[in-house]
């Protein structure tokens, strides 16, 4: 009996114990960033930004040093250049935590297919990264600019871009797997967020950048890449990004309405600061005529946070009127740049054509493969409906009532 | 027959059993991709031809109460031609049970134990489940008891996190039958009608030793009913939170989509919940089929089954490891060739070759009696 217990038990420890892929924490690096150049002699440069966790803990030990670490290599595919790191980096690679892709322009003007497809593929990735196409300076670049809040240079962006796209709506919030349906559906067309560097990259790489209260290089946020299946085409400004993301899963925004319709020029004209608390929005497409009509209806909720015009704000006309406004601003500046995707690029950013297809399955089958041209020449209609609810805690503007001669 | 004891299973046993071993792998897999957005229509429709199928089923065990199906083969053709059959049926609960242990070693060794294996996670699979089955059917009928209400929380849970995460878009199951029938039919038939509701011939091995046999019918049925509305459930979950294509594309969709969650920013990273139902799912599936394998061997050879299930729980642990050199030659045979070449004949065609030789029978002996 004794004998069965022991052999028993020790056939526990040997089958229960221990974990055959288990990593020691000291034994690896949390990858945050990584970003794609153009290779010199290969098809692509990678560089890793490795987190330096010493740097985090109360008691530093060993002293200052950079908040994190970057390394670049050469070679024809990614997941292999990862696994290469180790020439010189001692420890390895988890990449569950990567917070950033940045893709450099030319790369993404090739076709980036390529190495999406081992992000997709690879279970280390999540889901939950940006993904970046870098502007002006090589991808390396942007991993190198440290900030003086969130040292490390891809969790900065991670953190101002969430920021960014919950308080204004400028970042389109696309993640991997919104890019590899939007390739992979007829109906739509991939976009991205893009960056760019204020200032000069060389003194963002030193922590002494971290010393001043005006930084000397940022990396800003730079409105969305334009892609045409997996290639770049080009690109919209912050304003219009807020406007196509007005489109899809815009929460919050502000902007500033003229207060008159007449047109003036803008340092005459007065202004009322309107911020969107909430939206809902919806795409349709009516197909009459056997021509579809593209269709965005919003709904949502606005508050006046400041206002130079004198109208009385205690008024129900002034709500009327306010709330027209607004609309017919908010419809204005949509319709134009769905017009301008449509003349400049001709392709489907917005999802119109998955639209279609759930609304009309038949007729979309027969456009299916040319619907981006049918979408270039589709009308659009903008139909916003944004009420006007309050106006902060005060009613009239004192400014009606400053004396004037 | 010395040593072979009666063993009994509650109604509420049964009930759970058939639960889980329906829910198992299917809910991991992804099934009915040829659907599209309609795959949940499919497995709607597909439950009702399984009910279909689970009262065929029922009405063969009970023209002869009490006994199992190798013993109606048996009864109907003799100790050679039964046996013949017997054996056959035994063969292919062997490579199904090991098919379904290799399903779940994929997942791990592909999700989270990359360099550990598969060898190991076969046979550590294989060491609880003989402990399980060397217990008998009682102790698997308790174990699931204990375990089901994990396994069900543990399913709706994910489907409520992936939704107040966000990440659920309705939008996705439209158009609904835009492409009319056709499609789903395709999906139904062989696929889902054979995997995972025709699998349950695997309990004409169980329900002849329910307690209660008469309710057993119900019973059967209302579990067949639960676990295609829990499939369903399922599927809806998976093709809002991936869309239709990333479904398809996906090995295991369910793990795809608990991926997804983030719950107020620090409830993440749950994907190890899915691993828990997969896994026990999975020893359910194996031990449902393994048992029938045991009890056909129970009966050839007049020996109690626990003799054999040290022996043959290796053999099932070696077949799952051989049974294909990579994922891909395991996912399409499992899809295309095993469907068609081996459910469809085991689970269909035989029983229905069978049905009028043991109607026909049982009709002579009820006559006799008179």
């Amino acid at each position: 009996m004794k004998l069965k217990m022991a052999l028993s038990i020790l056939g526990c420890v040997i089958i229960l114990t221990g974990c055959w892929d288990r990593i020691e924490l000291n034994d690896v690096s949390i990858v945050t960033g990584l970003a794609v150049d153009e290779g010199e002699n290969s098809k692509y440069r990678l560089t890793i930004e490795v987190v330096n966790a010493s740097q985090f803990s109360k008691n530093q030990m060993g002293g200052e040093a950079a908040p994190a670490l970057t390394f670049t290599l050469e070679g024809n595919t990614i997941s292999e250049l990862l696994h290469k790191m180790n020439i010189g980096i001692t420890r390895r690679l988890i990449f569950s935590h990567t917070r950033v892709l940045y893709i450099s322009e030319g790369i993404a003007k090739e076709g980036i297919i390529e190495f999406i497809d081992f992000l997709d593929r690879s279970g280390q990735f999540r889901n939950d990264f940006n993904i970046m196409i870098t502007k002006g300076e090589k991808a390396e670049a942007f991993v190198k600019v440290t900030y003086p809040i969130q040292k490390v240079p891809s969790l900065k962006v991670h953190k101002q871009t969430q920021s960014f796209n919950r308080e204004w709506g400028g970042d389109p919030g696309v993640r991997l797997t919104d890019f590899i349906s939007a390739l992979t559906s007829k109906g739509r067309n991939p976009v991205s967020a893009t960056l760019v560097i204020k200032g000069d990259p060389k003194k963002g790489e030193k922590s002494e950048n971290n010393m001043k209260t005006s930084v000397d290089t940022l990396v800003e946020m730079d409105g969305m890449a334009i892609f045409k299946d997996d290639r770049l085409i080009g690109y919209l400004t912050v304003d219009e990004t807020r406007n196509y993301f007005w489109t899809q899963k815009l929460k919050t925004t502000s902007m500033s309405v003229p207060c008159s319709d007449d047109e003036k020029k803008p340092e005459d004209e007065k202004y009322m600061a309107v911020t969107v608390t909430e939206t809902h929005n919806k795409l349709k497409v009516d197909f009459t005529n056997g021509k579809p009509v593209l269709k965005v209806k919003i709904n949502g909720e606005t508050r006046i946070e400041a206002t130079q015009c004198l109208n009385d704000l205690t008024k129900i006309d002034t709500y009327k009127d306010f709330e027209e406004k607004i609309n017919r601003y908010v419809a204005k500046d949509i319709q134009e740049t769905i017009k301008k995707v449509q003349t400049e690029f001709g392709v489907d950013i917005f999802g119109f054509g998955d639209a279609f297809n759930r609304q009309h399955h038949k007729e979309y089958k027969k456009v299916e493969n040319n619907w981006d041209e049918v979408f270039a020449q589709a009308e659009v209609e903008v139909d916003i409906n944004l009420h006007l609810r309050r106006s902060g805690v005060r009613g009239k503007t004192f400014i009606s009532e400053i004396p004037r001669e | 027959m010395k040593n072979i004891l009666v063993e009994k299973l509650s109604l509420w046993q049964l009930f759970i059993l058939i639960f889980i071993f329906e829910i198992g792998n299917a809910a991991v897999v992804s099934t009915g991709n040829d659907a599209n957005q309609d795959a949940w229509i499919a497995i709607g429709l597909a439950m009702v031809f399984g009910m279909g199928l689970a009262l065929m089923y029922y009405f063969m065990l009970s023209r002869l109460p009490g006994k199992n199906l190798f013993e109606i083969f048996q009864f109907c053709f003799g100790k050679w031609m039964g046996g013949l059959l017997t054996l056959l049926y035994i063969l292919y609960f062997l490579y199904i049970a090991s098919r379904v242990l290799r399903d779940f070693c994929e997942l791990i060794v592909s999700f989270i134990f990359e360099e550990t294996p598969i060898e190991f996670i076969a046979i550590t699979m294989v060491i609880v489940i003989v402990y399980m089955l060397y217990l008998g059917l009682e102790v698997m009928g308790r174990t699931s008891e204990v375990f089901m209400p994990y396994f069900f929380s543990f399913i709706i849970i994910i489907g409520i996190a992936v939704f107040i995460s966000g990440e659920m878009e309705f939008e996705n199951l439209f158009p609904i039958l835009g492409d009319g029938f056709k499609p789903v039919l395709k999906a139904v038939f062989p696929q889902l009608l054979t995997f995972p509701f025709g699998e349950l011939i695997a309990f004409t091995m169980i329900i002849p030793y329910t307690s209660k046999f008469k309710k057993a019918k119900k019973i059967t049925l209302l579990a067949v009913m639960a676990s295609g509305i829990m499939l369903i459930y399922n599927a809806v979950l998976q093709i809002t939170t991936l869309g239709v294509d990333m479904r398809a594309r996906s090995n295991f969709p369910l793990l795809s989509s608990a991926r997804e969650i983030s719950l107020l920013e620090f409830i993440e990273r749950v994907d190890l919940v899915v691993v828990f139902i997969v896994m026990f799912g999975i020893i359910i599936k194996v031990s449902v089929f393994f048992y029938g394998a045991l009890k056909g061997l129970e009966l050839i050879s007049n020996r109690p089954y626990r003799m054999y299930v040290v022996p043959i729980g290796a053999i099932i642990a070696f077949i799952s490891v051989k049974i294909s050199d990579n994922f891909a030659e395991h996912i399409e045979e499992g899809l295309i060739v095993v469907p068609l070449f081996m459910h469809v004949p085991f689970q269909l065609l035989l029983p229905l070759m069978i049905l009028p030789v043991l109607l026909w029978k049982t009709r002579k002996s009820k006559e006799g009696r008179k």
